[in-house]
């Protein structure tokens, strides 16, 4: 694969997205509200009253007689992971299942770029569309929980990476899903497919993952299913099915 | 590298997933400099070819190369980007301008003068309109500007033409005409008129195979020259006077074609017929048509 080549494609679809603001913005609703308004609303809940304390061991591993600890290792990676899944999915859709419908595909390999080139470019502009709506969220929750000295500066890396980690591994499986879709709808319905079994993936590891580190062994898991359904998607289906 | 072919295809063969046998061992190849065109009617694998060349499909068997070099293999990036393409009837960006199309194929291709390419092919008043609003004969000139912004060696053609009302693909013709002078080409089409017009060789698909690949002006050879007769004594005095000068003669939409070759046997032959008082008023040799000869492959 070429660089220049995936740049080039990269700008296409960085201007293609940018004039499709209602695709944007209905990307960024959901996790608006998961990214940003729960976690404000969880740290309201530590500051001003405290989270009510459950029996203590209630989950294995963590301490959560200690509304903190309950809140760093438990609450707030799960809506990191919830919001990490579900903002690529919608961007990454419309980047394949458009080229698709409006048969443009066709065009595209006319010009001298390979069927990976164009996906690759494709994943670069899902990532940068998500750091760009996710990460100010999720550095404003990060901030205010340091600023308010609910954890140190080590909360910033542990919460960071299962939230990258689960950007990685929606918008592979989106890829892989969006694939094998017929059209925008079905690709929708077989996305909502993968956010459950995700999300039990990800209790189970932050369950059975000692100590402080489960949040980085949850981020290798789900790197390790986006790494996983990648070599699905280049290898196995490719963009070759839309043009038999 | 002298001698190396620009396209091709060593017992390739293509099968999708549904099973459909797109292309079945085909070998075929064109040299440099050549002008080709792929004929065949629909379903015969002519799109597969151009796709596989292009990389956006893999064979199934074989090889294919392109410009010396195997199609996805090392150098091939450089060869693609010294091959210009124009897809069968693509789809078009509704959020793209035509400059920013055209600048992305530049960039693709490495080289090129959008603004330049923009006046070539009228295109300079559409500059910031989206691909998608567009007239087809307008959308059609794009592709063709992006398939030669860098000057290419070879020009892959998929059905340029189709679906484009007869004006927008006389404007269009014009254009291939002079894109594809000193340049190697591969037309695909379906349209007779078009390949005859504009193609030096013919390679004949039909269910995935290579039914017949040969110069046109050979195939014309090998075709049994014929004239077209008329006399005032009408079709059946005529027939009959060919007929006893051993002159194979059939009737064609109501005029004697008689199987002799128009400029060695036809002046011996009117004065015989006119000595014997046949009044032969015409006598116009007759070329055999890129459709005759593709017909008689078809049906052999």
């Amino acid at each position: 694969m070429r660089w220049s080549a995936i740049r080039s494609l990269l700008w296409k679809e960085l201007r293609q997205v940018g004039r499709n603001r209602m695709a944007l913005l209905t990307a960024a609703f959901l996790p608006f509200i998961i990214l940003f308004l729960a976690p404000i609303q969880i740290l309201l809940q530590l500051r001003l009253a405290g989270l009510r304390a459950l029996p203590n061991n209630s989950f294995p591993g963590i301490d959560i007689s200690d509304p903190n600890q309950l809140a760093l290792q438990l609450i707030y990676p799960v809506l990191f992971v919830m919001g990490g899944l579900l903002l690529p999915t919608l961007t990454t859709t419309y980047a394949i299942v458009a080229e698709r419908e409006r048969h443009s595909l066709e065009l595209l390999v006319s010009l001298p770029v390979t069927v990976g080139e164009i996906l690759a470019a494709k994943l670069l502009m899902v990532l940068t569309v998500t750091a760009l709506v996710g990460l100010p969220y999720v550095a404003a929750v990060l901030t205010l929980l340091v600023v308010l000295g609910i954890g140190g500066l080590e909360i910033v890396p542990a919460l960071l990476a299962p939230f990258v980690a689960a950007v990685l591994c929606s918008t592979a499986l989106s890829l892989v899903l969006t694939l094998l879709a017929r059209d925008f709808r079905s690709a929708n319905n077989l996305n909502g497919m993968f956010f459950v079994p995700v999300l039990l993936v990800t209790l189970g590891t932050l369950a059975l993952a000692p100590g402080p580190a489960r949040t980085y062994v949850l981020a290798l898991v789900l790197i390790g299913l986006a790494g996983v359904a990648l070599l699905i998607a280049m290898r196995w289906i490719t963009f070759e099915r839309y043009l038999e | 590298m002298p001698g190396t072919p620009a396209i091709s295809f060593e017992e390739t063969s293509k099968r999708y997933r549904n099973g459909t046998l797109a292309l079945s061992e085909v070998s075929w190849s064109i040299p440099v400099g050549a002008r080709a065109c792929l004929l065949g009617p629909n379903g015969s694998g002519k799109t597969t070819s151009i796709r596989l060349l292009e990389a956006a499909l893999s064979p199934t068997t074989g090889w294919v190369s392109l410009l010396g070099t195997p199609v996805g293999g090392r150098g091939y990036g450089d060869a693609r980007q010294r091959t210009g393409v124009v897809p069968q009837n693509a789809g078009m960006y509704s959020d793209l301008t035509t400059f920013e199309y055209l600048d992305l194929a530049r960039r693709l291709y490495g080289r090129g003068d959008v603004d330049r390419a923009l006046e070539t092919f009228g295109l300079a008043e559409h500059r910031d309109k989206r691909l998608a609003q567009l007239s087809g004969g307008f959308q059609r000139r794009v592709v063709l500007a992006a398939a030669l912004l860098s000057e290419p060696e070879l020009l892959l053609l998929d059905e340029p033409t189709v679906g484009l009302d007869p004006v927008a693909a006389h404007e269009v013709h014009e254009y291939l005409a002079s894109a594809m002078r000193g340049r190697t080409t591969l037309l695909s089409t379906h349209n007779l008129a078009e390949a005859e017009a504009l193609c030096d060789d013919v390679v004949i698909l039909r269910k995935g195979v290579v039914l017949l690949h040969e110069s046109l002006a050979s195939l014309r050879q090998r075709k049994k020259p014929r004239a077209r007769l008329a006399a005032r004594q009408g079709v059946a005095a005529l027939i009959e006077a060919l007929r006893k000068r051993n002159v194979d003669a059939v009737i064609e939409d109501g005029g004697v074609i008689a199987s002799i070759d128009p400029e060695h046997e036809a002046p011996e032959l009117l004065r015989s017929l006119l000595t014997e008082g046949i009044a032969v008023y015409e006598c116009t040799p007759l070329t055999a048509s890129l459709e005759d000869l593709f017909l008689e492959a078809v049906r052999r």
